[in-house]
């Protein structure tokens, strides 16, 4: 049976001094969704201003699309959203984001 | 123009994986200062993080190099060029050698030598195993680059254009710093491309998203010759269901070796449909005419089944640990654990063989123009054997450096330039597809239907008919989609060159853009192979020709004819 994954994920552009706000997704979907699958859901259709990294190795290892699950750092590939569930999105490196979900990875492991 | 917005280098790398690293430790070891320039986060984008542990050089007594080479021509369904083989095959130990040294390490037997895996199409087993993989050997030469002061290295930056002066040779670039969305300028006499492949233009490929082909374009608009862009591997056995783990590639060299995981390739009805260990473009025929028979599994493919394996479960599960943990756990966590089911398989596009032609050296047709890696086009031929291609980016790499130092010394600098306008004509291009984003299709629906185009028309299998309605369809997108864009610049209402930082929607457009350019090449390149080699499968011309050559094209040329280039056996024999 289909049933929402909610998300909601921290939105920030650094270079405006707006600061930062967290919008609310969510998917109708009947299976369980990785992280990384359900971002591209959202900039594909619903939010084409979403920041992500939505590069993929493959085989778990490069961190290219580690996010803060729940206040967790974890790997977006391997890790999968339940339909039913609420979630939160958050930047794994705030302190050199770029934008949105989005971190500098050269300042975070120079 | 502001300071930050301008830098001056010797010699400009774009790309940061397998081949742009080895080439930015070579050319700043001659002495130059580099700038290498990667388009997503260095080490973690990009094609090399995702290659599979497949390193090829000779390192058993009973086998040669000389084998290695006849290996080679014969696996490129003798469309390879030679002299480019020879210098691979001569080199390919060596650079090894050196990765180990950058703290690269490879699977040993205990007494300390390789222990390499027999893969098809070797006559010897030959492929060296990298521990991590591609990533595994990425992180060691960007360990390796960062010890260097003259490397400096730029994650997240789009480079658009090479500039060329009077004498039709670089003198800078023009990129896109993602970080802020700025359009900035590189001052710099020597350019080597090292961006990976355009596999991005197939609706089904277990390549990057970032695969498209931004090197072969750039070269391509700087007036460089290419060569076989029709040259696209189907890699045969990737993850097509269940959705979470689509895209992983399993090696069926590993699952098929009785001696490895002792498993089989089934197909929908559960029947063996292929014997021994054959070569990729031979398999991806038997999965075809299997999917087309209607004996394919439910989402259109074959199965891997390791649930028989010929080895008992203790032994099957210390295999799978040993040779490919990374994608075993990965499927595992994900619900798919190899021991106890099947998993559906489909051939995915995987490794351009074509691209921009080079010489041994790694020259481009364009002086101070170099190329090395996926991006260079002539190497592999009509099918590529397993390995070499990670053996091809770091014996390149090291040639494509040398030579940029080499034209970087001889040539003087070119002075400051002047590079404003420049950056202006940028802004105005990337202005027109920022206002996609008022149009009615959004850049990723634009992908998608060229990809769906190109995997329709120019994709397994190929005919004239089909390739000319598969350019018919491109040209009626480029119309629909971009080429109006520059008639509603005025419906745009962002200030030109105003971005913001992380542009996605933009990136994702650029990338579009110019995959449709690239995208007409290919299906002109296709059109003009009349004849099936390797993975070149014309069903109107359905043997190969007498003789294998080169498809050239370059800008404002019709497709041409050119030589494959037999060795001069005089030439290695000292």
């Amino acid at each position: 049976m289909e049933k929402m994954i909610k998300v909601s994920i921290r939105r920030e552009n650094p270079s405006s001094a707006k600061g930062h706000t967290y919008q609310s997704y969510e998917i109708l979907t009947d299976r369980d969704m990785t992280i990384l699958e359900a971002l591209k859901e959202i900039y594909w259709n619903h939010d084409g201003t979403l920041a992500h990294r939505h590069y993929r190795c493959g085989r778990r290892i490069c961190r290219s699309c580690e996010v803060k699950l729940d206040g967790k750092n974890v790997r977006g590939c391997a890790t999968l959203l339940n339909p039913g569930k609420s979630y939160q999105l958050e930047p794994a490196h705030p302190e050199t984001l770029i934008r949105d979900l989005v971190f500098n990875f050269d300042l975070t492991h120079p | 123009m502001k300071n930050d917005h301008f830098l001056e280098t010797d010699v400009l790398i774009v790309g940061g994986g397998g081949a742009g690293m080895r080439a930015a430790i070579e050319a700043a070891s001659l002495g130059c200062r580099v700038i290498v320039a990667n388009k997503g986060a260095v080490g973690r984008s990009g094609t090399t993080p995702m290659a599979m542990e497949a390193y090829q050089a000779v390192c058993s007594p009973e086998d040669s190099e000389e084998i290695h080479f006849q290996d080679t021509v014969a696996g490129g369904r003798e469309l390879g060029d030679e002299n480019l083989i020879r210098v691979l095959v001569k080199e390919a130990r060596q650079r090894a050698q050196d990765l180990e040294k950058y703290g690269v390490r490879f699977k040993k037997k205990a007494d300390g030598s390789f222990d390499p895996m027999h893969h098809p199409g070797q006559s010897f087993p030959r492929t060296l195993f990298i521990q991590g993989g591609g990533y595994g050997m990425l992180a060691g030469l960007v360990r390796e680059a960062k010890k260097n002061s003259k490397i400096k290295i730029m994650s997240d930056v789009l480079v658009t254009k090479i500039l060329l002066d009077q004498d039709r040779v670089p003198c800078g670039a023009i990129y896109l710093d993602l970080k802020d969305g700025k359009v900035k300028a590189i001052q710099c006499p020597a350019v080597i491309l090292a961006t990976g492949g355009y596999e991005e233009l197939w609706a089904f490929n277990d390549a990057s998203l970032t695969a498209c082909g931004d090197g072969v374009f750039l070269a391509y608009e700087a007036g460089a010759k290419l060569v076989d862009l029709e040259m696209l591997l189907f890699y045969p056995t990737v993850v097509i269901h269940p959705p979470s783990v689509k895209g992983t590639l399993f090696q069926y060299e590993l699952v098929i070796n009785p001696e490895i995981l002792g498993g089989r390739l089934l197909n929908g009805r559960d029947e063996p449909f292929i014997a021994g260990m054959p070569l990729r473009d031979a398999l991806i025929r038997a999965i075809c005419q299997e999917v087309k028979m209607g004996r394919g599994t439910k989402h259109g493919g074959v199965f891997i089944d390791l649930t028989n394996s010929s080895l008992s479960r203790e032994n099957l599960t210390g295999a799978l640990e040993k040779w490919q943990p990374n994608q075993f756990h990965y499927l595992k966590d994900m619900g798919v654990d190899l021991r106890e089911v099947m998993v559906e398989v489909a051939p995915h596009a995987h490794f351009t063989m074509g691209g921009v032609a080079v010489d041994e050296c790694a020259r481009t047709s364009v002086g101070g123009l170099y190329a090395a890696g996926e991006v260079a086009g002539n190497l592999h031929g009509a099918n590529r054997v397993s390995g070499n291609a990670l053996a091809e980016t770091q014996v390149f790499g090291v040639r494509a450096g040398v030579s940029a130092a080499t034209w970087v010394n001889r040539k003087k600098n070119p002075g400051v330039k002047e590079f404003s306008a420049a950056v202006g004509k940028a802004e105005a291009l990337l202005d027109d597809l920022q206002s996609a984003r008022n149009h009615f299709l959004r850049p990723w629906q634009i992908r998608k239907r060229l990809q769906e185009i190109m995997w329709q028309w120019c994709g397994i299998e190929r005919e004239a008919e089909g390739l000319r309605r598969g350019l018919a369809e491109l040209e009626k997108l480029e119309r629909e989609s971009f080429r109006s864009q520059a008639n509603r610049r005025e419906n745009n209402l962002l200030p030109s060159g105003q971005y913001g930082a992380y542009p996605q929607e933009l990136q994702d457009a650029w990338e579009t853009w110019i995959m449709i350019t690239l995208g007409k090449l290919v299906c002109t390149s296709a059109l003009f192979r009349e004849e099936t080699r390797g993975h070149h499968i014309r069903l109107d011309y359905p043997a190969p020709a007498e003789e294998a050559v080169h498809t050239f094209l370059s800008k404002g040329r019709e497709p041409e004819r050119g030589k494959v280039n037999k060795e001069d056996l005089a030439q290695w024999k000292k």
